[in-house]
C-alpha cells in the first residue's frame, strides 16, 4: 500500500531522512521504531504530504503524495502525537467540525459524530468541553477525529502518550479492532513493549536511515532455546522441571514473573477511567 | 527570594529565547519614537492649504503674496466653483474669497470712509483650528497693506481730497473742529477698545464665515462621529491581532496539521480565518455605531447603504490584515510586536488622533496611500459630512482591494508547520 523510495529530508544543513527504503503491504499493523531524532516524524509528515521531501518519493495506492495530495488525504487519517483539538469546543463540536473538513455533511456526518463518539467511549460527554477531559480521554477523541472520514491507512504518532493504563489497552484494543477491519495501520512510537504487543512488521529507524524491516518473529529471531509454557491452572515449577529431566530433556525451568502492567490492571481492572480532571 | 529570582531569571531566559519577538520589542517604541518626533521637529512642510480666489488688482495681488510669505500656508489661487467643490469635498480645509471691489477698499481712503471689506471664509466644518490660524495671519496681511497705504504718496492724496471734500460738504463749524470731533472720537473709541467694552474703534475689514459640506442639510462637524470612526478602526485592527495570534497558536498546538489532513484546501483554511475575522469586525461596527448613534447622537448624514458599505469594506481590510499579520510574524510575540507597530503607525498617519495638517509633507502623502485614512475618511463621508454615495463606495471598494491584497500577501508567507 505503501512505498517510499529513496526518501531524503534536509533541515538545513542536518539530514532528518537520509535514504529511506520502505514498503508497508496492504493491511499491515506496521510498528515504526526508532529514539528520539530518528527521523519518524519526518517520514510520517512526507507520507501525510505536510512536507514535501528534499529527494525520492512517497507513494499511496499507487499514487505519488506529491502529484494528488488531496487524494492522498482522503485515504490517510493522521493522529498526531500533540492533541490536536479545540479545548474551547465540545467533544462533539470537535468532531463535527473535522468532519465538515472532510467533505462530510447532512445525516452522514451526524452517523461519523456517533461513531466517533462511541469509539472514544465519550458518549456520555458528547457536550463536555474538550478542556474539561482528562489526558486519556482526550486522546481517545484525538484518534476519534482521525478516523472520521473512515480512512484505510491510519498513522498513529505516539498514541499513547501521558495515558493511564486503562486508556492505553482501550487504545490497543481499537488498534487491533481497526486493523482487523482490514486497516492499514503505522504505529510510531519509541515504546518496543507497545510494537511487540501490536505489530506484525516492524521497522527500526536512527539518524534518518533505516536500521531494520522484517516482521516481528524475524526481527526477534529465536534459536530454538526458549520456549513459553502456559498451563491451565496453577503448576509447581519444580514439577515441571522434574518431568522434564525425566524425559531427558536438559532444560532450566523458570517461573515467569508478570509485568507490572499486568499487575497493575489485575487490580485496577480493564474498564475506563472517565472521571472529571479537577 | 531566591524562587522570586529563580522565576524571573527563567522569564527572561523564555523572553530572549526568541530573539527576533525581543528584538521587535526593542526596535518598535524606536522606530514610534522617531515618527512621533518627525511630526513636532521643524519641518520644510509647504503649509497648510488656503484656496485664494480674487479678482484684478494690485492691492489685493499683494496681500496675496503676504499671505504666500506667511510661515505655516501654502497658497492657491483658483475660481470660486474650484474653491467650493474643494472645500465642500474636505479636499481643502480653507478657502478665502475676496469680493470684486476688494482692491478698491483696500486703501486708507476706504477704511475712513467707514465703507467695510468682507472676506468671505469657506471653511471645511471639522477645520475650526485651521479657520482661526488662517484668519489671524490674513487681518495682518490686511493691515500690513493698510499700513502701505498711509505711506503711499499717492493714497495719503486720495485720503486728503477724500476728507477736503468732507470738509467742504460739513454742514457748520469750523475744518479743526471737525478734524478735533473725528481725533476725539478716535481716542475715546481706542480707550473703550482697551477697557474691553468694545468701543466704536472697528477694523475696516472682516471675515464671513460660511461651513461648507457636500450634500442637503447640516453642515456642522460631529466630534463624536470622528472619533468613533478613528479608535473603530484602530481597534478593530488590535482585534485582527488576536486572531492572527490564534491562529499561530493553532500551528503550534498541531490543530493546523489535522486541518491539513483534510482535503480542504489551504487557501481555504486561511480565507476561513479571514472571513470569521470580518464577520467580527463588522458585528463590532455595528454595536459601537448603535452605541455612539444612541448615546452620542453620531448622524449619518450620507446614504445608509453607502454607511453600511464602507463598514463593510473595512471588515474585509481587518480580515486580510490578520492574514497579513499571521504570515509575516513567526510566533505570537512577533505578531505583538508587528501588529502594534503596524496598528498605531496606520491610526496616527491615517488621521484617527491628530489632524493631518500638523504633518510634514511627506507623512500626509504616505496617510492617504493608508487604509485606515479611506476607513476614516469613508464614514466621515458617510456621517457628519454627508457626501453622496459616490464617496462611500469608492471608500469600500478601496477597503475591499486592501483586504484582499493583504491577504494573499499572508496567504503567501504563511508557513504552515
Amino acid at each position: 500500500m505503501i512505498a517510499i523510495e529513496g526518501l531524503v529530508v534536509r533541515y538545513g544543513a542536518l539530514e532528518a531522512v537520509a535514504g529511506l527504503d520502505l514498503a508497508v503491504p496492504r493491511g499491515c499493523l506496521f510498528g515504526l521504531l526508532g529514539p528520539n531524532g530518528a527521523g519518524k516524524t519526518t517520514t510520517i509528515a512526507c507520507l501525510a504530504g505536510l512536507r514535501a521531501p528534499d529527494a525520492g518519493v512517497v507513494r499511496v495506492d499507487g499514487v505519488a503524495v506529491g502529484d494528488d495530495p488531496a487524494a492522498v488525504r482522503r485515504r490517510v487519517g493522521l493522529v498526531p502525537q500533540h492533541l490536536a483539538l479545540y479545548p474551547a469546543l465540545t467533544v462533539r463540536q470537535n468532531l463535527s467540525f473535522f468532519g465538515q473538513m472532510h467533505g462530510i455533511a447532512g445525516a452522514a456526518l451526524r452517523d461519523r459524530v456517533d461513531f466517533g463518539l462511541a469509539l472514544a467511549q465519550l458518549e456520555a460527554r458528547a457536550d463536555a468541553r474538550v478542556s474539561a477531559l482528562s489526558g486519556g480521554m482526550a486522546r481517545r477523541l484525538n484518534l476519534a477525529c482521525g478516523l472520521l472520514h473512515d480512512p484505510p491507512l491510519l498513522i498513529l504518532d505516539e498514541p499513547t502518550t501521558g495515558v493511564d493504563a486503562q486508556s492505553r489497552n482501550h487504545i490497543f484494543e481499537t488498534v487491533r479492532r481497526l486493523h482487523a477491519e482490514g486497516r492499514t495501520i503505522i504505529y510510531t512510537t519509541h515504546y518496543m513493549e507497545e510494537v511487540e504487543a501490536l505489530c506484525e512488521q516492524v521497522a527500526i529507524m536512527d539518524r534518518g536511515r533505516l536500521l531494520a524491516s522484517d516482521r516481528l518473529a524475524g526481527l526477534l529471531g529465536g534459536d530454538g532455546t526458549g520456549f513459553t509454557l502456559e498451563a491451565a491452572g496453577p503448576v509447581d515449577a519444580d514439577r515441571v522441571q522434574a518431568a522434564l529431566a525425566a524425559a531427558g530433556i536438559d532444560a532450566r525451568v523458570t517461573p515467569a514473573r508478570q509485568t507490572l502492567e499486568q499487575v497493575f490492571l489485575g487490580l485496577t481492572g480493564r474498564g475506563l477511567r472517565d472521571e472529571d480532571t479537577p | 527570594m531566591r524562587p522570586a529570582l529563580y522565576v524571573a531569571a527563567k522569564e527572561l531566559r523564555l523572553f530572549a529565547a526568541d530573539r527576533t519577538g525581543a528584538l521587535l520589542t526593542v526596535l518598535i517604541p524606536v522606530l514610534l519614537a522617531a515618527l512621533t518626533g518627525m511630526l513636532f521637529a521643524p519641518s520644510k512642510s509647504k503649509g497648510m492649504d488656503v484656496l485664494v480666489v480674487h479678482g484684478p488688482g494690485a492691492r489685493v495681488a499683494a496681500v496675496v503674496d503676504d499671505l504666500r510669505k506667511a510661515d505655516g500656508l501654502h497658497i492657491e489661487v483658483v475660481d470660486e466653483a474650484t474653491a467650493r467643490d474643494r472645500v465642500g469635498r474636505g479636499k481643502s480645509p480653507i478657502a478665502l474669497v475676496f469680493p470684486p471691489e476688494a482692491d478698491r477698499l483696500l486703501t486708507p481712503s476706504a477704511a475712513f470712509s467707514g465703507e467695510r471689506l468682507t472676506i468671505h471664509m469657506l471653511r471645511d466644518p471639522s477645520r475650526e483650528l485651521e479657520g482661526s490660524f488662517t484668519q489671524g495671519l490674513l487681518f495682518q496681511a490686511l493691515m500690513t497693506r493698510l499700513a502701505r497705504g498711509f505711506a503711499d504718496p499717492a493714497e495719503l492724496k486720495e485720503l486728503l481730497a477724500q476728507q477736503r471734500a468732507a470738509v467742504a460738504r460739513a454742514p457748520a463749524g469750523l475744518p479743526w473742529g471737525l478734524f478735533l470731533d473725528a481725533a476725539d472720537g478716535l481716542v475715546t473709541g481706542l480707550a473703550a477698545a482697551e477697557d474691553g467694552q468694545g468701543g466704536e474703534l472697528q477694523l475696516p475689514f472682516a471675515v464671513d464665515e460660511e461651513l461648507l459640506g457636500m450634500g442637503e442639510g447640516p453642515k456642522s462637524y460631529h466630534s463624536y462621529a470622528h472619533t468613533f470612526a478613528g479608535m473603530l478602526c484602530m481597534f478593530l485592527l488590535f482585534m485582527a491581532q488576536g486572531q492572527a495570534k490564534r491562529l499561530i497558536e493553532e500551528r503550534q498546538e498541531g490543530t493546523l496539521v489535522r486541518l491539513r489532513m483534510t482535503p480542504a484546501p489551504p487557501g481555504q483554511i486561511l480565507a476561513g480565518v479571514g472571513l470569521a475575522t470580518a464577520a467580527i469586525a463588522l458585528l463590532i461596527s455595528v454595536a459601537v455605531y448603535a452605541a455612539g448613534m444612541l448615546a452620542f447622537g453620531i448622524p449619518v448624514r450620507g446614504p445608509v447603504v453607502g454607511f453600511v458599505a464602507v463598514l463593510l469594506g473595512q471588515a474585509v481590510f481587518v480580515g486580510g490584515f490578520a492574514l497579513l499579520l499571521a504570515g509575516l510574524g513567526r510566533t505570537t510575540r512577533q505578531i505583538e510586536s508587528l501588529g502594534t507597530f503596524a496598528v498605531l503607525v496606520m491610526a496616527f498617519t491615517g488621521g484617527a488622533w491628530l489632524p493631518s495638517f500638523l504633518m510634514p509633507d511627506w507623512l500626509k502623502a504616505v496617510g492617504l496611500a493608508l487604509p485606515t485614512r479611506w476607513a476614516t475618511d469613508g464614514l466621515a463621508a458617510m456621517t457628519w459630512r454627508g457626501f453622496d454615495l459616490g464617496a462611500g463606495l469608492l471608500a469600500a471598494g478601496v477597503l475591499v482591494a486592501f483586504g484582499v491584497g493583504l491577504a494573499l500577501v499572508g496567504r503567501w508567507r504563511f508557513r504552515w508547520a
